[in-house]
């Protein structure tokens, strides 16, 4: 048998695992309308297969270690009854997905007030499914983009935050997908959609992690839909297993006035693969992308990034930091694009790696698309090793060498996280890539 | 306090420092001048600990050990401070964590308790304060965005946050204004005592004429060509080094001591 009949075997098996989903009434109460939805997926995605590296969009991530695996489609996953193993608020509103369904014995969706909905997704389809299919699926759009179209035809556990219009929210609203260690590599479909109306204000973590020695492919989409001067804080946080993959799919829009705090935090992994694409599609609206990947042996992640300018008067700033040690990869693909209409529009990327040894290796290929001509766009990347000169200032001031790299490497990944607005996030990220750091130090000593 | 034999330093195969001879007593200061390139800087950061700069002959002691094979952290513990000329932006890292960070690297070395943050803010909040910065200083990262005046001032802050026995001021006094001079000045001179010694490099009179310092040396081609008491200052001022490079070339490499 050839790689290539191998590969559409594959392809098939994931189409058969549709048929059988809906058979097993796993999509039960689901409208008619969505299972075209889902069929009209499965289509897009069996036509147009898994990426390639002969794609320019895939150049430096291959996913072929990938399709070499048979990645089970459990109907149900095993219930999880272990211990929180993530950091949670007391009292804090969280929603947690472990092993494929939403565990209500994790979650605390207590005391919601009015205008603030967070629920399961499938639940939310079933039950009010013009509602939900009001937002779902507008700003992920599968046609052109396999790993969207999979998950969307094959998603059965998700989460729907919605806030209504004037209501503010900062508690953060928690939403975590927890895999944990089966016998066989499972595949997991994380599906999010946020909506947050007119003037509203809210702050969400969404995080991605697995335990022990999980292996497991998750294919997730998460959709962000910002009316008329809302205002979100968003984190994403990958903690992923050395034998996962992860492949995350953010898509934002972004209306008039609107503004978006997008901060993608990847603390090592297997390999991680995000595509986060946010557009600007009102005047006014303005996104921050922040973005900090750790990265040591065995770990490969790859940022792709879009933000585009669709209309004049709107603003955006990325910023993604990367920390690469060991046999660590690192890819930062970032694209602005600006509209021929887009006049008046504002636009920095920066895109920084931090090599702590010479066998990391890092991909930085920062990009302006512009077609219009009134703009102020600005775009740069470094790639380098810790600066000796800084090295040596701390040291003369009685600060050891080892703890004197330990913080300029944290400060460095500081700049990231001090650009969210909550203190317990910010807090609780600065003390995972402080212990990630430490870690990498011991680990080469 | 600190005697200097004989050093040579090259800097990347070039040598820099030709042999220098100084001796710094406990209590005293002395001024380095001398022309842009002699090597003044490169003294400074030898003696702090710079370790890509290579001592290529003469030694150096530091309170009667020699201390060339102790890393920076290590003279910087012993009560060695070097007030940079160009101080390096530290970014994500905020001024009062390197402060506290280094007060306590340096209390600890002494088998003094270390601060917890609420008794290091109290101690540096007065020092702060003597150096005419905001406070907001201590939580922006370690000079990022600090005027060049700023940055010098930021450096004073440590030295008084360090207590240092001995201290190198590399041009602190360049890029500050009239008023920030004096305060520096003034921080300096409150700062001395018979147990402290400086050697203060400057290209100008004006922070001498506030300091008062027990010996002038004139650093010119990695060679101390002149030394003398403070009225050397003034003539320098005068005459610039044009006089001392053509009696250093006549005498050969015969260095004139006041
Ligand atoms: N890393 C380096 N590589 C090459 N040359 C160097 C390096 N560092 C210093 N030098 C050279 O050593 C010489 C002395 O430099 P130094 O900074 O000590 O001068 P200085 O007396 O402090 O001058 P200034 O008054 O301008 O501060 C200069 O010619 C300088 O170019
Ligand atoms: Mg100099």
């Amino acid at each position: 048998m050839t790689v290539t009949t191998n590969k559409s075997s594959g392809i098939k098996a994931y189409g058969r695992h549709l048929d059988r989903l809906q058979k097993k009434g796993v999509f039960a109460g689901q409208p008619e309308e969505y299972a075209d939805v889902r069929h009209a997926a499965m289509a897009a995605f069996t036509k147009h297969g898994f990426p390639h590296r002969k794609q320019e969009e895939w150049r430096n991530t291959s996913l072929a270690a990938l399709q070499e695996t048979e990645y089970l489609l459990p109907e149900a996953g095993e219930h999880f009854t272990g211990k929180t193993p993530f950091y949670h608020w007391a009292d804090g509103t969280r929603i947690v997905i472990a092993n494929g369904r939403v565990a209500a014995g994790l979650s605390n969706l207590e005391g919601l007030p009015r205008g603030v909905r967070v629920e399961s997704l499938a639940d939310a389809l079933s039950s009010q499914p013009e509602r939900t299919l009001n937002y779902l699926s507008k700003a992920a759009n599968y046609a052109s983009r396999p790993l969207i179209a999979l998950n969307t035809a094959l998603w059965s556990a998700g989460v729907f935050v919605e806030i209504s219009a004037g209501v503010t929210f900062t508690g953060p609203i928690q939403i975590i997908y927890l895999q944990t260690s089966i016998d066989q590599p499972v595949l997991s479909l994380p599906r999010t959609l946020v909506v947050a109306g007119e003037n509203s204000q809210v702050t969400i973590l969404e995080q991605h992690m697995g335990q022990g020695e999980a292996t497991y492919w998750a294919d997730s989409v998460t959709e962000i839909l910002l009316d008329r001067n809302a205002s979100m804080d968003y984190i994403l946080l990958q903690q992923e297993t050395p034998g996962s993959f992860q492949t995350h799919a953010l898509q934002a829009e972004l209306t008039g006035d609107s503004s978006l705090s997008l901060h993608t935090v990847t603390l090592g992994g297997g390999l991680v693969r995000n595509d986060t694409s946010v557009r600007l599609a009102g005047e006014g609206a303005e996104a921050y992308l922040g973005g900090l990947y750790l990265a040591g042996s065995g770990a490969h992640v790859d940022n792709h990034t879009k933000i585009e300018h669709a209309v004049p008067n709107t603003s955006s700033r990325e910023v993604y930091k990367g920390i690469l040690d060991g046999h660590g990869h690192g890819i930062f693909n970032g694209l602005v694009v600006v509209q021929p209409e887009a006049q008046q529009i504002n636009a920095d990327q920066r895109n920084n790696n931090l090599m702590l040894s010479d066998d990391a290796l890092v991909h930085s290929n920062p990009q302006l698309e512009i077609y219009a001509d009134d703009v102020k766009c600005s775009h740069g990347s470094t790639v380098g090793r810790v600066d000796d000169e800084s090295l040596f200032y701390l040291r003369t001031r009685g600060i050891d060498e080892e703890s004197a790299l330990r913080l300029m490497i944290n400060g460095y990944a500081g700049e990231v996280t001090s650009r969210i607005g909550h203190e317990g996030i910010r807090e609780h990220l600065d003390q995972l890539a402080q212990s990630w750091i430490d870690g990498e130090d011991t680990a080469s000593e | 306090m600190l005697r200097i034999i004989n050093l040579h330093v090259s800097v990347e195969g070039k040598e820099i420092l030709k042999g220098i001879d100084l001796q710094i007593n406990q209590g005293e200061l002395h001024a380095i001048m001398g022309p842009n390139g002699s090597g003044k800087s490169t003294l400074a950061q030898v003696l702090a600990g710079r370790e890509d700069y290579e001592i290529t002959a003469g030694s150096f002691t530091y309170q009667g050990e020699d201390i060339i094979d102790l890393p920076p952290e290590e003279r910087a513990r012993r009560g060695m401070f070097l007030s940079f000329q160009y101080p390096v932006v530290i970014p994500g890292v905020n001024n009062i964590y390197l402060l506290q960070a280094a007060v306590n690297a340096v209390r600890k070395y002494r088998g003094e308790e270390e601060l917890d943050a609420v008794d290091f803010l109290a101690m540096i909040k007065s020092k702060v304060k003597s150096v005419d910065l905001d406070n907001s200083f201590l939580y922006r990262p370690v000079n990022e965005g600090f005027s060049g005046g700023e940055k010098k001032r930021n450096e004073i802050l440590q030295m008084l946050a360090l207590e240092p026995a001995f201290t190198i001021l590399d041009e602190t006094d360049s890029g500050l204004d009239i008023d920030a001079l004096k305060i520096v000045a003034e921080g300096v001179n409150n700062f001395r005592s018979p147990d402290r010694s400086f050697l203060v490099i400057t290209h100008y009179q004006r922070l001498l004429d506030y300091m008062e310092p027990d010996y002038v040396h004139v650093l010119s081609e990695g060679r101390i060509v002149k030394s003398g008491g403070p009225e050397l200052a003034s003539e320098l001022e005068q005459r610039g080094y044009g006089w001392l490079r053509e009696r250093a070339g006549e005498n050969g490499s015969t260095v004139e001591s006041a």
